[in-house]
C-alpha cells in the first residue's frame, strides 16, 4: 500500500506539472542547450579549485529561483535540504582537523549541483527535458528505462499488493505482514515480471517501436539560441578568470 | 549605523534583544491580522530596497561613511510593523551572511534601524502628510519623515555607545567596550546623520516613493496588485548594478572599527572586551571575496541578499496562506 502510495504520489506530481504547464509556451531557447548549460555548469563547479566560481553560480541560480512561484521554490528547497545537511555532516571531521573552509567548499558545491538540477527540473517540462534528451541518440535507452521503470512500478505494484492481500484473507488467526510469506510473494511477482517484459517485447515489435523517442515539435536554432551560446561562453570565461 | 560585536557589552546585547522581543512579537502578530496575504512577498522586496540602501555607503569630510536604511519608506508603504519585520530580516542577513553588525548586537542594530528608524519617520509622515497620497505633501511627509527617523535611531545609537564606558570599565579604569562617552559618541553619530546620511535617506526614501506611487503601485499595500512588474524588477536590477557605487567611499563608519583599528583612532589602547569579546567569521564579510575585485563582490553579495530575502518572504506568505485581509490605514 505505502509502495503504491509513493508511486500514485510520483504520478500524481507529473500530472499538476502538466496541469501547470498547460498554458506555458514553449521555451525560445532549445531545451538541449539549456540542459547542456546545467551539465556543464556542475562539471566546471565539480572542477573549480576554489568557492568563488561556486559562489557566483549560487548567486544566480538564487536569484532565478527568487523570480519563481513559492510553491516551485518550496520544492526545490526541499530537493536541496537533505543532500546539503547529509554533506556538511560528512565533511564536518574537517572542521576538526583545521579545515573548515573545505567543508564549507564541499558543501557548497554539492548545494550548487542539486539547486542548479532542481532549477532547470522546475523551469523545463518534462517533456522539453525528453526533447532534450533525444538530441543525444545515446541517451534514449536512459528515457526508455525511465519510462518502463514508472509503468511497473504501478503495474507490479499493483500485483504484489494484491497477492498480499489474497494470502492474508487465506490466513488464519491473527497475521501480521512479516509473516505473510512477503518471500513467496516477491518471487511470484518476479515471474510476472518476466512474462510481461517478454510480452512488451513482443508489443514494440509488433508496434515497431524501437526505444528510440523521437519529439515531434523540432526547435528551430534562432537569435536566442545564439545569444543563450553566450551563457556558454560566460561559464567559461568566468571559470577561467576564477580559477 | 552597523553595530559590531564588543562595542557593547553582553549586558546591554541582552537588554536591547529582550526590549525588541515584544516588538518583534507584535509585528507578527499586526502582520497576521492585517497585512493581505499576497502583500507579503512585497515585503521581501522593499527588504530588498533596504538591504541594497545600506550598501550605499555615503563619505563625509573626516574619513568616516555612512549610508540610509529605508525602514521610513518600507513603513510608508506597507505600514511601520512590517517595516519593523523586513529591516529585521536584512540586518540578520547581514549579520550572519555578510558579516555587517554584529551578532550578539543584532538586538541593539534592530532597535535602532528596525524599530526606532521606521516607527518615528511613520509617525512623522502620517502627522504631515495625512492621508494624502501621490502629491507634494506625501513627499514632503515622506522625506520630513526619514529624516528625523534616520537621526532618532543614530541618536539611539549613539547612546548605546556612549554609555559604555560609563558603566563598564576594568580594575585600571580603561573602557571595556566601546571607549568614546557620550560626548564624543553623539556629536560623531548625529553630525553626519544630520547632515549627508539624513540627506541621503531622504532623498533615497522620497525618489523610490514617488517611483512606487507612479510605476509600481504592488510595492504598496494601500492597492491590490501583487506580482511585482516589471518596472520594479529593472529598479532592482539597476541598484544592484549600481552597489559597488558604495566603495567609492573610503573609510570605515564611525563605530564600525575592527579591533585592530580601534587603538590607532586615538584612544590609546584596545579594549579588552574587544581583545577577547565574541568572534564569528562570517561567509562573505565586508561583501567581498578575497582574490577578486571588490566591485564584483559587492554586486554578488547584492544578488545574493535580495534573492534570499525576495526568496524569504515569498515561503512566509505561502505559508501564511488564508489570514485575513483587512486594508492598511
Amino acid at each position: 500500500m505505502r509502495l503504491n502510495l509513493k508511486v500514485m504520489e510520483l504520478t500524481g506530481r507529473l500530472l499538476k506539472n502538466d496541469r501547470e504547464n498547460a498554458g506555458r509556451k514553449p521555451s525560445p531557447v532549445a531545451p538541449a542547450l539549456r540542459v547542456g548549460a546545467a551539465v556543464l555548469c556542475i562539471l566546471l563547479c565539480a572542477i573549480s579549485q576554489n568557492a568563488v566560481y561556486v559562489i557566483t553560480v549560487i548567486a544566480v541560480e538564487l536569484l532565478r529561483l527568487a523570480l519563481m512561484p513559492p510553491e516551485r521554490i518550496l520544492r526545490v528547497l526541499k530537493a536541496l535540504i537533505l543532500p546539503v545537511i547529509f554533506t556538511a555532516l560528512i565533511m564536518l571531521p574537517a572542521v576538526f582537523f583545521g579545515h573548515p573552509r573545505t567543508m564549507l567548499t564541499v558543501t557548497m558545491k554539492v548545494c550548487e549541483s542539486v539547486l542548479v538540477l532542481a532549477v532547470m527540473n522546475e523551469s523545463l517540462d518534462w517533456r522539453e527535458v525528453t526533447e532534450a534528451f533525444s538530441v543525444t541518440k545515446g541517451m534514449a535507452v536512459f528515457v526508455l528505462i525511465l519510462d518502463m521503470t514508472m509503468r511497473f512500478l504501478m503495474i507490479l505494484g499493483d500485483y504484489s499488493d494484491k497477492l498480499l492481500e489474497a494470502v492474508m484473507l487465506r490466513s488464519v488467526g491473527k497475521t501480521n505482514w512479516k509473516n505473510a510469506k512477503v518471500d513467496g510473494i516477491l518471487g511470484t511477482t518476479f515471474l510476472k515480471s518476466r512474462q510481461m517484459a517478454e510480452a512488451t517485447s513482443e508489443a514494440m515489435a509488433c508496434r515497431c517501436f524501437d526505444g528510440q523517442y523521437r519529439s515531434y515539435h523540432r526547435h528551430r536554432f534562432t537569435w536566442q539560441d545564439v545569444l543563450f551560446l553566450g551563457v556558454y561562453a560566460a561559464m567559461i570565461a568566468l571559470f577561467v578568470m576564477t580559477k | 549605523m552597523h553595530i559590531p560585536d564588543n562595542y557593547l557589552s553582553p549586558q546591554t546585547c541582552g537588554v536591547m534583544a529582550a526590549a525588541m522581543v515584544p516588538v518583534w512579537a507584535v509585528s507578527i502578530n499586526k502582520i497576521k491580522k492585517d497585512m493581505p496575504k499576497a502583500k507579503i512577498p512585497m515585503m521581501g522586496v522593499a527588504a530588498a530596497f533596504s538591504f541594497l540602501a545600506m550598501m550605499f555607503n555615503v563619505p563625509i569630510p573626516g574619513g568616516t561613511t555612512g549610508h540610509a536604511v529605508g525602514g521610513s519608506l518600507i513603513a510608508i508603504l506597507l505600514g511601520p510593523y512590517a517595516a519593523c519585520l523586513s529591516v529585521s530580516v536584512a540586518l540578520l542577513l547581514q549579520a550572519l551572511i555578510f558579516g555587517d553588525g554584529g551578532i550578539l548586537a543584532f538586538g541593539a542594530n534592530c532597535f535602532n534601524m528596525a524599530f526606532v528608524l521606521p516607527f518615528v519617520g511613520y509617525a512623522v509622515y502620517k502627522l504631515i502628510a495625512g492621508g494624502h497620497q501621490k502629491d507634494t505633501r506625501e513627499y514632503v511627509g515622506a522625506g520630513i519623515g526619514s529624516y528625523l527617523g534616520i537621526n532618532a535611531a543614530a541618536l539611539c545609537a549613539a547612546i548605546e555607545f556612549g554609555i559604555q564606558p560609563m558603566l563598564f570599565r576594568d580594575a585600571a579604569g580603561n573602557a571595556l567596550y566601546c571607549p568614546y562617552g557620550l560626548n564624543v559618541s553623539i556629536p560623531a553619530m548625529m553630525i553626519g546623520h544630520l547632515t549627508v546620511f539624513g540627506l541621503a535617506e531622504v532623498v533615497f526614501t522620497v525618489a523610490i516613493l514617488a517611483f512606487v506611487r507612479k510605476a509600481a503601485p504592488e510595492l504598496s499595500v494601500s492597492t491590490a496588485e501583487s506580482k511585482s512588474s516589471n518596472p520594479l524588477k529593472v529598479l532592482l536590477a539597476v541598484l544592484i548594478v549600481a552597489t559597488p557605487v558604495g566603495l567609492l567611499a573610503a573609510g570605515t563608519a564611525w563605530g564600525e572599527w575592527g579591533a585592530d583599528e580601534i587603538a590607532a583612532t586615538g584612544v590609546g589602547y584596545t579594549p579588552k572586551g574587544m581583545v577577547h569579546g565574541f568572534d564569528y567569521s562570517a561567509l562573505l564579510p565586508d561583501y567581498s571575496f578575497s582574490g577578486l575585485p571588490e566591485w564584483f563582490g559587492y554586486i554578488l553579495s547584492a544578488v545574493i541578499g535580495v534573492a534570499l530575502l525576495i526568496i524569504i518572504f515569498r515561503l512566509i506568505g505561502y505559508a501564511a496562506g488564508g489570514r485575513s485581509k483587512t486594508s492598511h490605514a
